[in-house]
C-alpha cells in the first residue's frame, strides 16, 4: 500500500503568484501595444468564455446535471445589462469612478435576471435527467432567444447596438478571478458538497440528509447569475447584440470547451475556453479547412481521452494550495497528464513498475 | 414517546401487493432484524420506514410525528439513517469526503459564510473534518482516507456506508443486508464492529440480513416476513423454533446454503 501524505503539509503557493504576476505582463503588453487591438479583444473574449463555461461546470461537472443552455442565461446577462447602461446610466456615466461604478451595477442586476431564468431552467432538472434534462434545457435557451426577437426594447431582430465599450482588461480579469474565487469557495463548503451528492448518488444523497432539490436549483441559479455577468461582459465589449448572437451554436461552444477542457474542474474549464477561443484564430490561415480540424481535435479528444485535455484537476488556488491526492490524480489524469507520464518514462527509459507493485 | 413506530403499513405496486400490514414498535437501544427469503419485501420496508415509498396505507411515525409524504432528507433529519443493499457510495468522491458530504447538518452556516469564509464558516469546517476523521479511525478506515470509495474493497464499502450513515448522527441505524458478500472473517468483523456502535453511541438498529447465524447472535427480537407478510415475530429462541419459520424460511434457506 502507498502511503498517504498529509494533505495540510506541503502547500504551493505558486498558483497564488501566478495569477497577479500574469496580470501585470498582460497588463503591460497591452498598455504597451505589443499585443494588439486584435489579440487584445480575443484575450478579453478568452476570459468571457472561461467566465461562462466555469459556470456551466457548476451544472454539469460538480452537480452531475445535463445543461445546454448556456447561451440563454448569456444573453438575458448581455441584454439586461446593455439595456441598462444604454437607456439608463449613460447620463449618468461621466467620471471614470461612475461609470465603472454603474457598470458594475448593470452586470450585477443582468446577472440577476439571469438568475431568475436559471431557476425557471432549473425546475424541469427536478424531473428530469440525462439527456431529457439536456434537451429541455436546449430548447429553453432558444426560446428565450427567440423572446429577444419580440421584445421591442431588446430591439428585436436588430437587436442592440452602440452599448458603451466599457469591458476593458482589467475589468475581465478581476471577473475571472473573483469568479473562480467564489466557485472554489462554493465547492469546498457544504454546499458544493451537497452538490457533488446529487453527481454521485442523488438518492444516497438525500438519504444522507442533503436536499438535493435544493441543491440543483442552487446550482442552476448560480451558474447562471454567473454566465449573465459574462454575458454582460460581452455585450460592453462587442458594442452590439442580437439575438442569434447567442444561438444554441453558442451554447454548444459551451459544451466544448468544459468537455474538451475537463468536465469537472473549474480550472480545466478556464483552459478549454481559452484554447479553444485561440486555436480557431491561429487556425485562420487554413481558410474554412479550420471548420474540419477544429472538430477533428475534438473528436481526437473525447476519444482518447474522455475526461478532457487537463483532466479534473484544479490549479492549486483551487485547492487552497493542497497538494492532490495520489488516488485522485490517477482518477482525474487528462491528456496533457498521460503525455508527460510517457515523456518521463520515455526519458527515464524505463516502464513504470513501481504503480504496478503498489496495485 | 416512542422512536421509530409502523401502524399497519402496506405498499402497493401496480396491484403486487409487496408490503402488508406491516408493524414496528422499536425499543430504545434493541438491535431488531428483519429477516425472510429473497423479494419478501423487507427492503420494500426499509423504504418505506426511510421515506423513499410512502405506504399506500398505513402510518410511520418518527418520536410521535406522522412521517408520511415528508422528504427522504426529513427523514433522516428526524434521526433516521441507513445503508443500502446494492451500495451507494458517492463514488468518485475520497472516503473523508464521503462522511463530510453526509454531515451536511452540521454546517450550520450561511451561503454568505461559506462564499466569504468567515471565521464561523472555518471554524464548523474545521470541526466536521475532526468528526469525520474521529468516524473514520472508530471504523478503522482512517489509513483510506484519502482513497476514492470506489477503490475500495468491497468490504470496506459496505463499512464506509455504515460509517456514513452514522455521520448523520442517527437516532435509528436501518442496516439492509450489511453482511451480503462477506466472507466468514468480514462478517465476525462486521459483527465487531455493531456491537461497537451499540456500546458507543445512544442508538438503536434494525438489521435486515441473510446470515442466520450472525442474526441469532445478535438480534434482541426479530420480525419474520414471507411473500410481504409478517409470519413469526419473538426473541432469537423464540424464532429458532417456530415450525412456520422453519418451514417457510430456515429449513428452505438450510438446504440452498448447505
Ligand atoms: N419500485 C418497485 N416497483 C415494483 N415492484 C417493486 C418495487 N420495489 C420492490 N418491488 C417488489 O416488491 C417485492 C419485494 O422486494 P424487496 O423489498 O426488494 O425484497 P427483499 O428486500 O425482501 O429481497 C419484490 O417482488 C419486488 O419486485
Ligand atoms: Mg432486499
Amino acid at each position: 500500500m502507498m502511503k498517504i501524505k498529509n494533505n495540510d503539509t506541503n502547500k504551493t503557493y505558486l498558483s497564488y503568484i501566478v495569477v497577479p504576476v500574469l496580470f501585470f505582463v498582460l497588463y503591460y503588453l497591452i498598455q504597451t501595444k505589443t499585443i494588439n487591438m486584435y489579440w487584445r479583444n480575443i484575450i478579453l473574449i478568452c476570459g468571457i468564455n472561461g467566465v461562462v463555461a466555469m459556470s456551466l461546470n457548476l451544472i454539469n461537472g460538480i452537480t452531475g446535471q445535463s445543461c445546454l443552455g448556456q447561451a440563454g442565461f448569456m444573453s438575458v446577462g448581455a441584454y439586461v445589462s446593455a439595456m441598462l447602461t444604454k437607456n439608463v446610466f449613460k447620463p449618468y456615466m461621466t467620471d471614470t469612478f461612475q461609470t465603472y461604478a454603474l457598470f458594475v451595477a448593470a452586470l450585477i442586476i443582468g446577472g440577476l435576471a439571469a438568475g431568475l431564468i436559471g431557476f425557471l431552467i432549473g425546475l424541469p432538472s427536478l424531473r428530469l435527467r440525462g439527456d431529457y434534462l439536456a434537451i429541455i434545457t436546449l430548447g429553453f435557451g432558444e426560446m428565450i432567444r427567440v423572446m429577444w426577437r419580440v421584445v421591442p426594447a431588446a430591439g428585436r431582430a436588430k437587436g442592440i447596438n452602440s452599448i458603451p465599450k466599457v469591458t476593458n482588461f482589467v475589468s475581465v480579469y478581476i471577473i475571472v478571478f473573483l469568479v473562480m474565487l467564489i466557485f472554489r469557495n462554493f465547492t469546498k463548503s457544504s454546499y458544493g458538497r451537497s452538490c457533488i451528492a446529487v453527481r454521485e448518488n442523488e438518492l444516497a444523497g438525500e438519504t444522507m440528509g442533503i436536499n438535493t432539490t435544493a441543491a440543483k436549483i442552487r446550482a442552476f441559479v448560480f451558474a447562471a447569475i454567473v454566465a449573465g455577468i459574462g454575458g454582460g461582459l460581452y455585450s460592453h465589449l462587442m458594442t452590439f447584440i442580437n439575438p442569434d448572437t447567442f444561438n444554441s451554436a453558442k451554447s454548444t461552444d459551451y459544451v466544448l470547451y468544459l468537455y474538451t477542457g475537463g468536465v469537472g474542474s473549474f480550472s480545466s474549464a478556464l483552459l478549454g475556453a481559452i484554447i479553444f477561443t485561440i486555436i480557431p484564430e491561429i487556425l485562420r490561415f487554413m481558410g474554412e479547412w479550420r471548420l474540419v480540424v477544429y472538430p477533428l481535435v475534438l473528436i481526437l479528444t473525447m476519444i482518447y481521452r474522455p475526461k478532457g485535455l487537463f483532466g479534473k484537476h484544479e490549479f492549486g488556488f483551487m485547492r487552497f494550495g493542497e497538494k492532490e491526492n495520489e488516488y485522485e490524480k490517477e482518477e482525474n489524469a487528462g491528456i496533457l497528464m498521460l503525455i508527460s507520464k510517457a515523456v518521463k518514462s520515455l526519458l527515464n527509459g524505463k516502464k513504470e513498475k513501481t504503480r504496478k507493485e503498489a496495485q | 414517546m416512542s422512536l421509530l413506530e409502523a401502524e399497519n403499513i402496506s405498499i402497493e405496486f401496480g396491484g403486487l401487493k409487496a408490503v402488508q400490514n406491516f408493524n414496528l414498535k422499536l425499543k430504545d437501544h434493541e438491535l431488531f432484524s428483519i429477516i425472510g427469503p429473497n423479494g419478501a419485501g423487507k427492503t420494500t420496508i426499509f423504504n418505506m420506514l426511510t421515506g423513499i415509498y410512502t405506504p399506500t396505507s398505513g402510518i410511520v411515525k418518527m418520536n410521535d410525528v406522522v412521517m408520511n409524504g415528508k422528504k427522504i432528507h426529513e427523514f433522516t433529519h428526524m434521526g433516521i439513517a441507513r445503508t443500502f443493499q446494492n451500495i451507494r457510495l458517492f463514488g468518485a468522491a475520497s472516503v473523508l469526503e464521503n462522511l463530510t458530504i453526509a454531515m451536511q447538518s452540521d454546517a450550520k452556516y450561511g451561503l454568505f459564510d461559506s462564499l466569504l469564509r468567515t471565521s464561523k464558516f472555518k471554524a464548523r469546517e474545521k470541526e466536521i473534518k475532526e468528526n469525520a476523521r474521529e468516524l473514520l479511525s472508530f471504523f478503522e478506515l482512517d489509513k483510506k482516507e484519502s482513497f476514492l470509495a470506489k477503490n475500495l474493497p468491497y468490504g470496506e464499502q459496505r463499512k464506509l456506508e455504515i460509517a456514513r450513515a452514522m455521520a448523520t448522527h442517527p437516532k435509528v441505524l436501518c442496516l439492509d443486508e450489511p453482511a451480503a458478500g462477506m466472507n466468514p472473517s468480514e462478517v465476525e468483523d462486521l459483527i465487531g464492529i455493531i456491537n461497537k456502535i451499540r456500546s458507543s453511541y445512544d442508538i438503536t438498529i434494525i438489521l435486515i440480513e441473510h446470515h442466520m447465524n450472525m442474526v441469532m447472535a445478535i438480534a434482541d427480537r426479530i420480525k419474520v416476513i414471507e411473500f410481504g407478510i409478517t409470519i413469526a415475530e419473538g426473541q432469537p429462541d423464540e424464532i429458532k423454533n417456530d415450525p412456520k419459520v422453519i418451514e417457510a424460511y430456515l429449513g428452505k434457506e438450510e438446504e440452498q446454503y448447505a
